[in-house]
């Protein structure tokens, strides 16, 4: 799977192509906006990472051109304007996600890991998530483990609803903090880890397999090995 | 001294009241025109009506005793006390004169509206004055001619000419005069402010105008302009104490960092204690970069909010929200998380924004408070207001403190050991205003009670907070 950088900033998209590199993704990238569009136009990206200022075409131009002339291919932006108001912009010119800038490396991977993932689990509707003897039965809102019922907090569900749809891929603090509960901020002190600790002690603690592992300096994944 | 006659000359006070001098003069010159066209007409109609009579008399005196009779009579007229005063002039049919008090028919008089108009050196009167007569042609050949010397029109004239001549002057002179007065009462006050923008723009921020003491228009504009310049004062200091501050408070972390990275580099290490530098130095870097969005966050504020973004917002919905996600951290930590919510209260504003300051305090209220301790969460009404509040019983602030304490980078914590960089309650403090509201802090005996104001729609109304 290849992806496009278009990013002005030679050095911070050679970080970003090395980083996807690492993650197993070749990437190019383009210097300005007219050349992103012109080899996104071209097809055969699985997704784009965009910078919002660029020379020569502004990135949500560039975005609203590709959408236009039917591009689908999914869009993550990079921006130093970090305002609920620039994120909701972005997303209306046609991008899928959003990352204010400085940004972690490890963020920006698992958001477009997310955006790549979300095509393949989108096309079937599902009513049962499986992960390892971990089901989660979508029509009845029951959660077990290996036939055992665990009962779960309406926020814990939904957390474990999330933790389990990005089976495999890394899951940022702020990506759980916005697909949960819808704020996009940074809290001073990491709420989150705590309610992954609660989630943990219901899911994990009896077991002997971890499902849900800490990856460092990134955040959680949930996955069988 | 010429230079000084010049700019008062070209104040626009000086303009104003030298046009107010003109329109005056051209007013009071108008209706003295009025007055000398009305007068004179009713002179000559007096002096008309006079001469008609004359003539009555004269003419029925020539038809009922004849040319000599009449000739008798002009002179014994023209020469009688009265004659002086008058003009009379007898012609036979063939124009040669036969009585009065005139030599020759006038030459070069004036005919107006069926009356002759001569100087009086051709009459017996006073020479120069102005003679007004009538003309009267005889049955029988020859004319008759009685006028009357309009010595008092002179006199008038002459009054009236100089009132007007001397008006004109006199308000002319006194409107520049009175202008220049003003335009220099003006130009002193505004030469004031002048220099105070200079002291200002010579870096002199302290530099305020001076009042005249007369509460008139000026005074209320130093008044404002003081209060302006008191204000950018305030918040160029401001400006310089957050430097100052982002300057240390990033510069050890920094330092501490490059000591670190070093350190890993002069010691050589196993691959995973490397790493365990390398994950510490990014731990370091990402508590600096919090510091940085925090200032931007504040930044950001202080230059206001597009109301785009506000929307209606329950605030018992939205606390309830936020407690929720921090019940689990305050358990952690030995605490109880409670919620006194009262239902029904909505504010407009940004959602984000308020649950990001409600979330801080929180931290704080969670970061403070000792183990066994109680956080409570809680919506009220309060008159007009409702009142979003985090109250803990921690051991407070000092009172010495409270305002402190809202100041960018200042920590109450000395020793700086919890984490943070002192700029949680500033962003609540610039959220606050951005939403129009109050940031009020009181003594929860014991502890601390944070408390926004958020002023409530009045009813089918939107809240505009400016």
């Amino acid at each position: 799977m290849k992806l496009l950088i278009v990013e002005d900033d030679a050095q911070a998209a050679g970080f970003l192509a090395r980083g996807f590199s690492e993650a197993g993704y070749a990437a190019d990238v383009a210097v300005d906006g007219m050349l992103g569009l012109d080899l996104a136009s071209k097809g055969g990206y699985a997704a784009l990472v965009v910078d919002r200022m660029l020379p020569r075409m502004d990135g949500l131009l560039l975005v609203e051109t590709l959408r236009r002339m039917g591009c689908r291919t999914p869009v993550l932006f990079l921006s130093a304007l970090g305002d609920v108001d620039e994120r909701v912009k972005g997303l209306q010119s046609g991008g899928d996600d959003y990352v204010a800038k400085p940004y972690a490396i490890t963020e920006v991977l698992a958001r477009v890991e997310a955006l790549l993932r979300r095509g393949e689990t989108a096309e079937a509707p599902q009513s049962l998530l499986t992960v390892g003897g971990l089901e989660m039965n979508l029509l009845s809102r029951t959660v077990r483990r290996d036939g055992e019922v665990i009962a779960l907090q309406p926020r814990e569900y939904r957390l474990l609803d999330y933790l389990m749809r990005h089976a495999g891929q890394v899951v940022t603090r702020a990506m759980l903090l916005q697909a949960v509960w819808d704020y996009h901020f940074d809290p001073q002190t990491n709420v989150i880890d705590v309610h992954i600790s609660r989630l943990r002690q219901k899911i994990d603690k009896d077991f002997e397999v971890q499902l849900i592992h800490t990856v460092r300096g990134a955040g959680y994944m949930l996955r069988a090995e | 001294m010429a230079e000084v006659i010049l700019r008062l000359l070209r104040s626009s006070t000086f303009r104003l009241a030298f046009l107010g001098g003109l329109l005056f003069t051209l007013t009071g010159l108008g209706m003295l025109g009025m007055v000398r066209w009305s007068t004179f007409a009713v002179l000559d109609q007096r002096v008309d009506g006079a001469i008609q009579v004359e003539l009555e008399r004269l003419n029925a005196l020539y038809a009922q005793a004849g040319f000599d009779a009449l000739a008798e009579e002009v002179n014994a007229r023209a020469n009688s006390t009265q004659g002086r005063q008058r003009a009379y002039l007898l012609e036979d049919a063939q124009g040669g004169v036969v009585a009065g008090n005139m030599e020759a028919w006038p030459g070069g008089a004036v005919e107006e509206g069926g009356h002759l108009r001569f100087p009086a050196s051709q009459a017996s009167g006073e020479p120069g004055s102005p003679v007004r007569a009538e003309v009267d042609p005889l049955d029988h050949g020859g004319r008759l001619l009685v006028g009357r010397l309009q010595s008092d029109r002179v006199a008038f004239e002459a009054v009236i000419n100089a009132a007007m001549l001397g008006g004109a002057g006199l308000s002319l002179v006194l409107g520049c005069g009175v202008g220049l007065v003003l335009a220099r009462r003006s130009l002193v006050r505004i030469d004031q402010i002048n220099r105070t923008a200079q002291t200002i723009l010579d870096g002199q921020l302290h530099g305020r105008v001076p009042l005249g003491g007369s509460g008139d228009e000026f005074d209320q504009l130093a008044v404002n302009l003081n209060i302006m310049l008191e204000r950018i004062e305030r918040l160029v200091e401001a400006m310089r104490a957050v430097t100052r501050n982002v300057a240390h408070d990033l510069r050890t972390p920094l330092n501490r960092l490059r000591n670190r990275l070093e350190l890993a580099l002069m010691e050589p290490q196993p691959q995973a204690e490397a790493e365990t530098v390398m994950a510490e130095a990014i731990i370091e870097v990402d508590a600096i970069l919090a510091t940085f969005n925090a200032l931007l966050s504040i930044a950001r504020l202080e230059g206001r909010l597009p109301q785009e973004n506000f929307q209606d917002l329950a605030l018992d919905e939205l606390a309830a929200a936020m407690a929720e996600l921090y019940a689990p951290l305050a358990e952690d930590q030995g605490l109880v998380l409670e919620t006194v919510l009262q239902p029904g209260l909505s504010v407009r504003g940004d959602r984000h924004l308020l649950s990001q300051a409600l979330a801080n305090l929180l931290d704080n209220a969670i970061k403070y408070t000792p183990p066994g301790g109680k956080v409570v969460v809680s919506v009220a009404k309060d008159g007009d207001k409702a009142s979003l509040s985090v109250i803990d019983n921690g051991p407070g602030i000092p009172l010495s403190q409270w305002t402190r304490v809202l100041e960018p980078f200042v920590r109450l914590d000395e020793t700086r050991q919890s984490p943070g960089a002192g700029l949680g309650l500033s962003l609540v403090a610039a959220i606050a205003e951005a939403h129009g509201a109050a940031l009020r802090l009181e003594d929860a005996k014991p502890g601390l009670t944070v408390s926004l104001d958020l002023t409530l729609p009045k009813h089918g109304q939107r809240i505009n907070p400016w």
